[in-house]
């Protein structure tokens, strides 16, 4: 018994203190974009060489760099001069109804704020020191996931995002003795899978598997098409065997299209380890037939990790984006009343626009160079990732708030469907999460808020 | 992008397998571009086209849907109280004319009101003998009161015909019934007419 309660306070303790970490970088990157002003660990923008480079350093490439330096110290005030006006100008009405909602949310933050200086204070010498954290959490014999996940939530640096991408799916085992020998082993288990289901003539599939093999066919050339790497011959080869080796022993949902979409965060990252410069730049040929082999493996296993938390999403009538399209509808109501009855006048459904990023899971509404950011929030998030998708998507949904007032269904669902985040930087997508994380804490706590 | 003015609108869904070319019909018809490379659509995307026809001003409200079969779950939220469709196939693949005629079935049992229907072969680009057969087609799109029209998304033609057939056939049948009946109640999400110019009766048909 006195374990038991000990245990719990523990575990307790454990909790509140996880989410106070979470809850101060938040408030620290809020704050920060609030001023207007960079976050602070400035520092580091100046010395991206160091000591990001080593490892033969993906960080060389413009993705990976904007990521790592701009999520990590905040708003880039040196990197991306140019689009700076840009994005401010349409950007500041909605920032300034945004602090109107954070403050009027302000309880909370009022509560933590000693913790905020003391964590701004804390963090000013800092990205070396954020870097000792993922270091430190990587370094053990055995990595603590959850610790690992509260680190990765606000952004991973870009050359431990293969590392730690595969920890937090679980694919890569804790246990750093263990690690090497069941990815070698799941490596080899990938290409039996893909001799056994894929390299077969199409006489022995069934007329469903080759209605299925023709439509991934179909859809790999035509995935992420504004990247010209998926361009690539090869990688499409490799993205059409992953995609139907997962769509055949997935067969409740099958391949549905928009899963093409969610391989390639994948192919990024772990092609990142050994390609350098800009992802435009990379061939893909240039590596052995062996790396693309385990690179595609590491695809293909991920891949099946990430989607087992989502498995009736993609099944018939796709129930779980329904459900979750449904609380997405619900939540925003909450958060704000007068755009969810606008929208509702205007006969607007929130299928009509929302499927598609639970489908697509925002790839198609965000400039592809900063979804490796988002994903290190995805994965973070683990298996409560459904759920926190419903506040991202309301937090990104809000960003217009204003505009969306204005605007009569037509334009409404066209502006919905080809929003305006070309010019998005790490600063807009770090405001809809820490914006997604706020409310998620005050909602959660008091769950009648979604009640109904 | 001035709505104000009082417009009549017409709901147009295009349906068809995947990868039949609607959306790069629907991008060449209201954007007037072309591309090869584009992303599979995921459930239905939105545009609309504003036209004159006999100086009566249109907005064609078009829902380009998804082909692949797992999104047609929700399918009925576009066609339910659709006006007229757009059925695309690709000429050079008899499987997908078949999914033309399953698209028919349904909307027939599942709209809520008789609809406009027009058949396009589309990618007739691609067509390199001069042997292949519409006679099929035809006879098919007769029978279901549709017209048939060979289109290319990629050299722009037959385009601008098929849309100006169903929107030329949705304004007719909104002629009729208005002669008929007084206005129908407004349908949700979409632009109302109330002040519809008033038309003599030009009654062409039934002679």
């Amino acid at each position: 018994m006195k374990n038991d309660s000990n245990t719990r306070e523990e575990e307790q303790r454990k909790e509140s203190s996880s989410s106070d970490w979470r809850f101060n970088q938040t408030l620290r990157n809020v704050q920060g974009l609030l001023k207007g002003r960079s976050f602070p660990g400035k520092v580091l923008l100046t010395q991206k060489s160091e000591p990001l480079q080593e490892c033969g350093s993906p960080v060389l490439s413009p993705i990976m760099e904007k990521s790592y330096s701009e999520n990590d110290i905040g708003p880039d005030e040196h990197v991306d001069r140019s689009s700076e006006g840009k994005i401010l100008s349409p950007g500041n009405t909605i920032n300034k109804s945004n602090v109107g909602k954070l403050k009027s949310s302000g309880t909370n933050s009022e509560n933590t704020s000693g913790d905020v200086q003391r964590s701004i204070s804390g963090t000013r010498s800092t990205d070396s020191t954020r870097i000792t954290k993922f270091t430190k959490e990587l370094s053990g014999p055995t990595v603590i996931l959850e610790s690992l996940r509260e680190v990765a939530w606000s952004g991973i640096p870009p050359y431990l995002r293969p590392t730690v991408w595969k920890l937090l799916l679980g694919y890569a085992p804790p246990n750093s003795d263990r690690r090497e020998g069941v990815l070698k082993r799941k490596r080899l288990e990938y290409v039996d899978c893909v001799s056994q289901y894929y390299d077969i003539p199409d006489i022995e599939r069934s007329d469903d598997e080759i209605n299925m093999l023709r439509q991934i066919a179909v859809d790999c050339p035509r995935t992420v098409p504004d990247v010209t790497f998926f361009q690539q011959v090869e990688v499409q080869k490799s993205l059409e065997r992953i995609l139907y080796t997962w769509a055949i022993r997935h067969p409740a949902s099958g391949y549905v299209q928009g899963i093409n979409d969610l391989v390639t965060p994948f192919l990024i990252v772990f092609l990142s380890e050994h390609l350098e410069g800009s992802v435009e730049n990379w061939t893909i040929t240039d590596l052995s037939p062996l790396t693309i082999s385990n690179i595609e493996a590491d695809c293909y296993w991920c891949l099946s990790k990430f989607l087992d938390g989502m498995q009736d999403h993609y099944t018939f009538a796709q129930p779980g984006i329904q459900r979750l399209v449904f609380k997405l509808k619900e939540l925003v109501r909450r958060i704000d009343e007068p755009v969810s009855r606008h929208m509702e006048e205007q006969g607007l459904e929130f299928l009509q626009f929302a499927f598609r990023w639970f489908n697509c899971l925002l790839i198609r509404e965000i400039p592809f160079h900063l979804v490796t950011r988002l994903w290190d929030t995805y994965l973070a998030e683990g298996d409560a990732l459904p759920e926190f998708l419903v506040y991202i998507y309301a937090s990104f949904l809000l960003t217009w708030s204003d505009k969306l007032q204005k605007l009569e269904f037509q334009e409404m669902v066209m502006f919905l469907q080809h929003l305006p985040t070309h010019n998005w930087t790490h600063q807009e997508l770090e405001m809809v999460l820490s914006r997604a994380y706020m409310w998620h804490t005050m909602f959660e706590s008091s769950p009648s808020h979604l009640a109904g | 992008m001035n709505s104000k003015t009082p417009n009549l609108t017409f709901k147009l869904v295009l349906l068809g397998d995947g990868r039949v070319g609607k959306t790069s019909l629907v991008l060449r018809y209201v954007n007037n571009v072309f591309s090869e490379k584009r992303e599979a659509t995921v459930q239905a995307s939105y545009l609309t086209k504003r036209l004159v026809i006999e100086g009566v001003p249109i907005t064609l409200a078009i829902w380009d849907t998804a082909g692949q079969e797992r999104f047609h779950a929700l399918g009925p939220i576009y066609y339910r109280d659709a006006d007229a469709a757009l059925l695309v196939y690709d000429i050079m693949d008899s499987d997908s004319f078949t999914r033309v005629r399953n698209w028919v079935k349904e909307l027939q049992q599942m709209a809520s009101k008789p609809i406009i229907m027009a058949i396009a072969a589309n990618k007739s680009d691609l067509v390199r003998s001069k042997k292949f057969d519409l006679q099929d087609a035809e006879s098919y799109a007769t029978s279901i009161g549709a017209r048939l029209f060979v289109t290319s998304a990629k050299l722009g033609t037959g385009i601008e015909e098929v849309f100006l057939d169903i929107a030329t056939r949705a304004l007719q049948k909104k002629k009729e019934s208005a002669e008929s009946f007084s206005p129908t109640p407004p349908r949700k999400g979409m632009l109302l007419v109330d002040d519809e110019p008033e038309k003599e009766p030009q009654m062409k048909c039934c002679s």
